[in-house]
């Protein structure tokens, strides 16, 4: 049902860590390779060994250089991927009831078996979290691994989404951000939390840490002792260095 | 004829659909969806519609009941009308669509359209009101433009990556070599040129030159409708090909 | 169930035959296999799950010590690599041309036995004419041992023309080094400094531990870099530094340290060798040497005593500058005073280094007072009591909590040797090395300086096997690779007066001096994964011109026979005359062996394996097991028994558990003895590889943290290295300040000795063989050509394809399948070079034809690009039209092998100590092209495409669902659930 559950129990989400990821994509590519035998896959691809190689992924890591007067250069690696909004415009403009947010967690997925590959999912989502499938005729997005966060039989520290398990710099952090307790919601409130897009108005549930200001470098040196080899030999010669 | 054009509608659709046949579905959920609600909405336009049409062809002779239909028929276009512009102007994530402009659009569009349309069946009794309507329609269509062209550039790249506070971002390598779906989808360049002389065609054989042969008294009304409809396609092409997405901006756009 | 759907006819790809499809199988049928990844040379642990016969899903083995679990993006594509429609499904026999690509299919008993016939008929001749050359093998100790059984010493892997300069100074200069050998504290270090583009040789460790830094408040991360991306990126401080210079801005820091008296000289005295007396008698035979006392110990000059004494630890209280006379009135200083002397010079003033390296001298002073900030105000104690190999006990455990990295970027430079040489220098002097927080050794090592391992200096006699293995360390001038002129007896000149220090070969001059016959030519050239004819030649027309040339004398190939193997249809299967084709990763046994390139961390030895977790459906085989039934079809000592059958008729399993290097040592150090309890040593126990699968294909012993420190002269660590079998006896390890050997090599060039360079050699060694590091610029700095080409070009691999072979991947082709030259808009604008703009990039030996992007962190002299995405029309089963071909570029074409020097010398492009191939000297300039035409220049002739699979225009990879999405969404995630 396209109906925005008033209230979700939960609200899972990830916290991207844009202080610490590199940029490498294991991310996206370990998604790409639990979801395309999950849930809502498979995730095709379009000319794989051919001339224009594309494909359904539900996460991609882009990167940008930001340039601020009187501070150095940066490179920014920024994985995006399905928000999982409170305030859903893909859930609300889908017209069969394919599109629905989980009362329960918040998660929001695309029932492949009622979609009819409209495609104003995709238009109504300013993240561009939504992917369509030329195969099935259907969209797909990111399923915050709801078919491996309950899977019982993985081991319960593993229960998390495959890009977080995976993500080698630690730059990916799940959780529930309805509980102020937990590890997302703490370090969200200590590390100035971003939202993607406020003026969208889709309270988004995925929260981005930002890059770790650079400080502002204040001059400093060492005072000089000995200024020469013959002063060091001079002053060094005979002196005891041991204790 | 209206039944013709809303069938053709309705069907034409369900063409762009990657699942068609699942397409009755999209009734279900008017609730929250301005398209399920504009399906549901013009199905039941079908009805009076349909009964006019059956009455005149089959010859039912039910006169009594043609006006009231014919009234339902027009509440259910106007209502259909508003439920498809809303389709559009529900959707944040493109500037130039979710905005006022486009619901009153839809209706002057539709109803100077439809007047020229009027003119060509109907005859010239009215023709009057379909130049006023074409004027308002112009207006519009201006004001429509003027609207999107100054809260261009609105939004940007740092809001949408949620760093206002690190300077200007531009795009370094991209999450993929080629392009994906969404930059096929979303990712269409209107260069500015093309945008003006689109909307002069738009602006031109839309209204301003059906409106002149109207007032002039053209004798070949059909021409006028042709003239019409080939800048109302312009305008309908403009409306989409400025649709610019928000989405953009994490990829190739500064700015929307 | 897999789906592969072609878009216009439907077609199941081969890829599927042979597997029956099973429908409703549960989720539960999953089956998990452990093994360890083989996408590129990290070699993390990982879970591969399995289902119907086919790859479901692989992870990260939570458990395993390289990776805890994670699992980098190569590694989770390991599915279409495993599948990927280049593999290769039989042995072939060439039939057309090299280079044409006809080759006929042959039963691998036709190619057995066409290779042991070409095998044996070298090995009756001259062993030597066998040149056997690995690329990033994993099994470099069954690989080296084949070929000294066999009798030729031409053996290497890739090493040479990847990072033996980091490899060679650290193990010369403080017994480890960066990435196998060593690594920083990532959980206590408090300043990180990391140098040089293309540092991912230890993917995922260092992701963890950069991770681990980022995270951790008060803890400051430096690059070093001229490209602000990757790593960089996230760095508190980025330093664009002008590449090949970071020797000397490290020398920099080093003299402000010296200045400001922030050394750590109770380490110094201690540990490393600076207070040994060192012989100034210049001219003669033991000038620089040592002076030691009759029984050989070193000496130093006591302040106390006032006399000079033999150096005793903990004891004496030694000079570390000053001039003392020996009782045979022979002059000595303390080996601290050249290190004054070098670095008290000119060049080190931090004026001059701002000029070289582009570095602000406020900032470098700035970063050298943080570092002695660090270093010495913020030190960190453990309370650990601990007792040196000296006698002395210590309550604490004390760390400099400064640490570096540095791999290839610094690595791939002709000064790349003495920079890191410097690097290490810089740790010493701050007393971070070993200590928690700094620079910490992997198990087994350290080890002794310079190291204890012969290599072999000629081939065996024919028929006979060699004195020792290829590869070694040589100690001095007589261990060198040379014949009784003094000239090269390798074919790649490695361990020659030419490059004296090049333990890991030089695969990349193997190639050209075979064609040229320089020092002599080869009968069979066997090549194993190594890309030969594309991205690991410098200059791919000349690699390929080397197999394709013919001597018009015979009418032959100039290199007579090429047999190669390989998994995939790389650019060089077409150049071979034999392909033996190997398995994929998850199809074979392998050793991650202590005997070669352990997978340790500071805390724990450990070694690991690889199991097949999935049988071949080709007709192919794992390299390792062709290796072993050559050897033995070869009749080779070791690899068959005294009546001449297979010692190891199980293949390569039956010898990692059999096999015995020395007595009780062998590939693996987990569960040996007969009943399996025995670590380290031990004799072989038939149930090992079962034991490791049962442990999760991974061994580790985890040290007690007493002896997790300071081990070169740990004791407690010392012993137990001993008894695992990783050191001969618990001597300590005392750190070269001052390298010895080095200047051995010095004297011999002056002519000293029995051992000494030929005429044409000693220019070179007196100026590159110095006791002391220190730092020159490269040729193509200085030389003539230098205005000409007035920018550094580098290459770095993306993370999600370093080390691997990322083009024939489907999933990591669409991450990068097109490179641009990156190029910093000031100097792009300079040239008139727009975004995106075409551009020729030229150099003294080529020229290529690439896309150029603007980037603003990057150093403003240097352009850059993604390495080896262009590929070459035809191979890796990739459609003709595909970007990889008519975008994408390498930068190879612009770079040599060889070089000129102004003097119109010709020289290895490689470093002169080590031989490392010095891929990042390259100069290059750029200009506009007038052809915006959207294609890279050179396009090569196809090679013949590959064709044995299906290419599916529409793929879909997944498993056929058991249920309804509505069914399967409702039963997860109950409320009370989580």
């Amino acid at each position: 049902m396209t109906c925005l559950p008033e209230k979700t129990d939960k609200k899972l989400g990830l916290l991207i860590d844009l202080n610490v990821c590199v940029g490498c994509h294991a991310c996206a590519v370990n998604c790409k390779e639990w979801n395309t035998s999950g849930i809502t896959g498979p995730m095709e691809d379009l000319k794989p060994y051919g001339d224009d190689p594309s494909g359904v992924w539900y996460n991609r890591i882009h990167s940008y250089e930001f340039k601020k007067e009187g501070e150095a250069d940066r490179t920014v690696y920024f994985p995006k991927s399905c928000l999982h909004c409170e305030d859903a415009p893909c859930v609300t403009v889908c017209p069969t009831g394919a599109s629905l947010k989980r009362s329960e967690d918040g998660i929001v997925l695309v029932n492949p078996d009622v979609c009819i590959g409209c495609k104003l999912c995709s238009w109504a989502c300013p993240y561009g979290a939504r992917e369509y499938d030329t195969t099935g005729g259907v969209m797909q997005k990111c399923t915050l691994c709801v078919d491996k966060i309950y899977d019982a039989s993985i081991p319960e520290e593993r229960r998390v989404p495959s890009c977080v398990s995976t993500c080698p710099a630690g730059a990916r952090h799940f959780g529930d951000f309805a509980d102020p307790e937990s590890n997302v919601s703490k370090l969200a409130a200590e590390n100035d939390a971003r939202d993607l897009f406020p003026e969208m108005e889709t309270k988004p549930v995925n929260q981005y840490l930002p890059p770790r200001k650079r400080e502002k470098h204040v001059e400093r040196a060492l005072v000089h002792k000995v200024n020469n080899a013959k002063d060091a030999l001079i002053k060094w010669a005979k002196l005891d260095f041991t204790g | 004829m209206s039944f013709v054009l809303v069938a053709v509608g309705l069907l034409s659709s369900t063409a762009h659909l990657g699942r068609p046949e699942r397409a009755w579905r999209a009734f279900s959920q008017w609730r929250t969806s301005w398209l399920s609600r504009e399906g549901i909405m013009a199905v039941l336009t079908f009805g009076p519609i349909m009964f006019i049409g059956g009455n005149a062809y089959l010859d039912l002779g039910l006169r009594s009941m043609v006006a009231p239909m014919a009234v339902l028929g027009i509440l259910g276009a106007v209502a259909t009308l508003f439920t498809t512009s809303m389709i559009y102007a529900s959707i944040r994530a493109i500037p130039a669509w979710h905005n006022k402009w486009v619901v009153v659009g839809y209706q002057v569009y539709a109803l100077a359209s439809g007047g020229v349309a009027y003119v060509m069946v109907g005859g010239w009794q009215h023709y009057q009101i379909t130049i006023y309507l074409l004027i308002a329609a112009l207006v519009v269509k201006i004001a429509t433009w003027i609207h999107i062209d100054r809260n261009r550039g609105k939004y940007t790249r740092e809001s949408a990556l949620g760093l206002t506070d690190f300077g200007k971002a531009k795009p370094f390598e991209p999450a993929h070599g080629q392009k994906n779906y969404l930059q096929r989808e979303m990712g269409y360049e209107l260069n500015p040129t093309r945008r003006m002389v689109m909307r002069w065609i738009a602006l031109g054989l839309g209204f301003i030159l059906p409106a002149y042969l109207l007032y002039v008294g053209f004798p070949l009304a059909p021409i006028v409708a042709l003239i019409c409809l080939v800048g109302l396609m312009a305008e309908r092409w403009l409306f989409f090909a400025e649709a610019e997405h928000v989405v953009r901006l994490y990829y190739d756009r500064d700015e929307i | 169930m897999i789906f592969f759907r072609g878009k216009i006819t439907y077609q199941f790809s081969s890829l599927i035959d042979g597997f029956s499809v099973t429908k409703n199988m549960t989720n539960n049928s999953t089956e998990i296999k452990t093994t360890t990844c083989y996408m590129c040379a990290c070699r993390c642990g990982i879970n591969v799950h399995l289902k119907d016969g086919r790859v479901k899903y692989i992870e990260g083995n939570p458990d395993h010590p390289v990776n805890r679990g994670v699992l980098c993006a190569k590694g989770s594509a390991g599915i279409m690599q495993h599948y990927s429609p280049a593999r290769l499904t039989a042995p072939l026999k060439r039939v057309g041309p090299r280079g044409s690509g006809e080759f006929e299919e042959i039963s691998w008993d036709e190619a057995m036995d066409i290779a042991t016939e070409r095998l044996r008929a070298v090995r009756n001749k001259d062993p030597k004419r066998l040149a056997f050359f690995t690329g990033r093998d994993q099994s470099q100790a069954l690989t080296g041992w084949f070929s000294a059984k066999f009798g030729t010493h031409n053996y290497a892997a890739h090493g040479g023309f990847c990072s033996v300069n980091m490899a060679a100074a650290g193990l010369y200069t403080v017994g480890g080094a960066f990435w196998e050998f060593g690594e920083p504290d990532w959980h206590q270090t408090k300043y990180f400094m990391m140098f040089g583009v293309a540092e991912d040789h230890d993917s995922n460790p260092i992701k963890l531990g950069i991770g681990s830094i980022k995270k951790r408040p008060g803890t400051k991360y430096v690059s070093v870099n001229p490209v602000q991306s990757g790593y960089a990126a996230i760095a508190d401080e980025w330093l664009g530094i002008r590449p090949g210079t970071d020797g000397l801005f490290v020398g920099g820091l080093i003299a402000e340290l010296l200045k400001a008296e922030k050394i750590d000289f109770d380490f110094l005295i201690r540990y490393t060798n600076s207070p040994w007396l060192v012989i100034d008698n210049p001219g003669a035979a033991n000038n620089g040497l040592f002076a030691r006392d009759g029984d050989g110990n070193p000496l130093c000059y006591d302040v106390a005593q006032e006399a000079v004494m033999p150096m005793q630890v903990g004891t004496s209280k030694p000079a570390m500058v000053g001039e003392y006379t020996l009782e045979d009135g022979v002059k000595v200083v303390p080996a601290f005073q050249h290190i004054i002397q070098e670095f008290f010079s000119d060049q080190y003033d931090l004026e001059n280094v701002e000029k070289e390296t582009g570095l602000k001298a406020t900032d470098m002073k700035r970063i050298a007072a943080e570092i002695a900030e660090v270093a010495f105000s913020e030190e960190i104690t453990l309370n650990i009591p601990w007792t040196d190999s000296y006698g002395n006990t210590h309550e604490k455990i004390i760390g400099r909590p400064v640490s570096f990295h540095a791999m290839r970027g610094i690595a791939a430079h002709k000064n790349g040797f003495e920079t890191c040489r410097m690097i290490h220098l810089l740790q010493m002097l701050l007393g971070a090395i070993d200590g928690p927080g700094s620079f910490r050794y992997k198990p087994p090592f350290p080890r002794p300086t310079p190291p204890h391992k012969k290599n072999a200096t000629k081939s065996a006699v024919p028929g006979e096997v060699a004195e020792a293995e290829p590869l070694g360390f040589p100690a001095g001038p007589e261990d060198l690779a040379v014949d009784e002129h003094g000239e090269p007896t390798r074919l790649d000149k490695a361990f020659s007066w030419e490059y004296p220090l090049a333990i890991h070969g030089m695969m990349h001059m193997s190639l050209h001096n075979a064609w040229a016959g320089d020092p002599y030519k080869v009968d069979v050239f066997m090549m194993y994964m190594a890309n030969m004819a594309w991205n690991s030649s410098m200059n791919v027309k000349n690699a390929i011109k080397y197999m394709t040339d013919e001597d018009p004398e015979t009418g032959e190939y100039k290199i007579p026979y090429i047999i190669y193997s390989d998994a995939f249809y790389s650019e060089t299967v077409p150049y071979a005359d034999l392909i033996l084709p190997d398995t994929t990763y998850l199809e074979r046994w392998d050793a991650i062996s202590m005997l070669d390139r352990p997978i340790g961390t500071a805390e724990a030895a450990a070694d690991s394996i690889r199991q097949p977790v999935l049988e071949p459906d080709r007709d192919v085989r794992p390299f390792q097991d062709v290796v072993l039934d050559l050897g033995a079809r070869l009749g080779l000592p070791g690899m068959v028994d005294d009546d001449g059958n297979p010692l190891y008729p199980g293949g390569y399993s039956d010898y990692l558990a059999n096999h015995e290097r020395a007595p009780g040592v062998g590939p693996l150090s987990g569960w040996r003895g007969e009943d399996g309890q025995e670590h380290g040593k031990g004799a072989p126990n038939k149930d090992q590889m079962q034991k490791y699968i049962d442990n999760g294909c991974y061994w580790e012993f985890e040290l007690e943290e007493s002896q997790q420190y300071n081990r070169f002269a740990n004791q407690a660590y010392l012993e137990t290295a001993t008894k695992m079998g990783w050191m001969g006896s618990p001597e300590p390890i005392v750190l070269n300040v001052y390298n010895e050997m080095l200047q051995k090599f010095h004297l011999a060039a002056e002519g000293h000795g029995d051992h000494v360079p030929p005429e044409h050699a000693r220019e070179r060694i007196k100026t590159y063989f110095n006791p002391v590091p220190t730092w020159y610029p490269v040729q193509e700095h200085v030389d003539g050509n230098s205005r000409d080409f007035p920018l550094s070009a580098l290459t770095q691999r993306p993370a999600h394809m370093y080390h691997s072979w990322g083009s024939q991947n489907a999933w990591l082709r669409q991450l990068t399948s097109q490179n641009y030259l990156y190029i910093h808009p000031k100097t792009a604008k300079d040239k008139g070079i727009d975004d995106l703009d075409w551009v020729w990039v030229r150099s003294p030996h080529g020229e290529v034809k690439v896309q150029a992007k603007y980037m603003d962190g990057l150093n403003e002299g240097t352009v850059w690009t993604w390495n080896a995405i262009g590929k070459r029309k035809g191979a890796w089963a990739l459609d003709e039209k595909s970007p990889e071909f008519q975008k994408a570029f390498l930068l190879n074409h612009v770079i040599s092998e060889n070089l000129q020097n102004d003097d119109g010398e010709i020289r290895s492009n490689s470093d002169p100590v080590t031989g490392q191939g010095a891929w990042f000297d390259t100069r290059v300039s750029i200009e506009k092209a007038t052809e915006q035409n959207d294609k890279t220049v050179p396009l090569m002739d196809s090679v013949k495409p590959w064709n044995k699979h299906d290419r599916p225009d529409v793929m879909q990879y997944g498993f056929k669902k058991d249920q309804s999405f509505e069914e399967h969404e409702r039963s997860l995630g109950v409320k009370e659930d989580v």
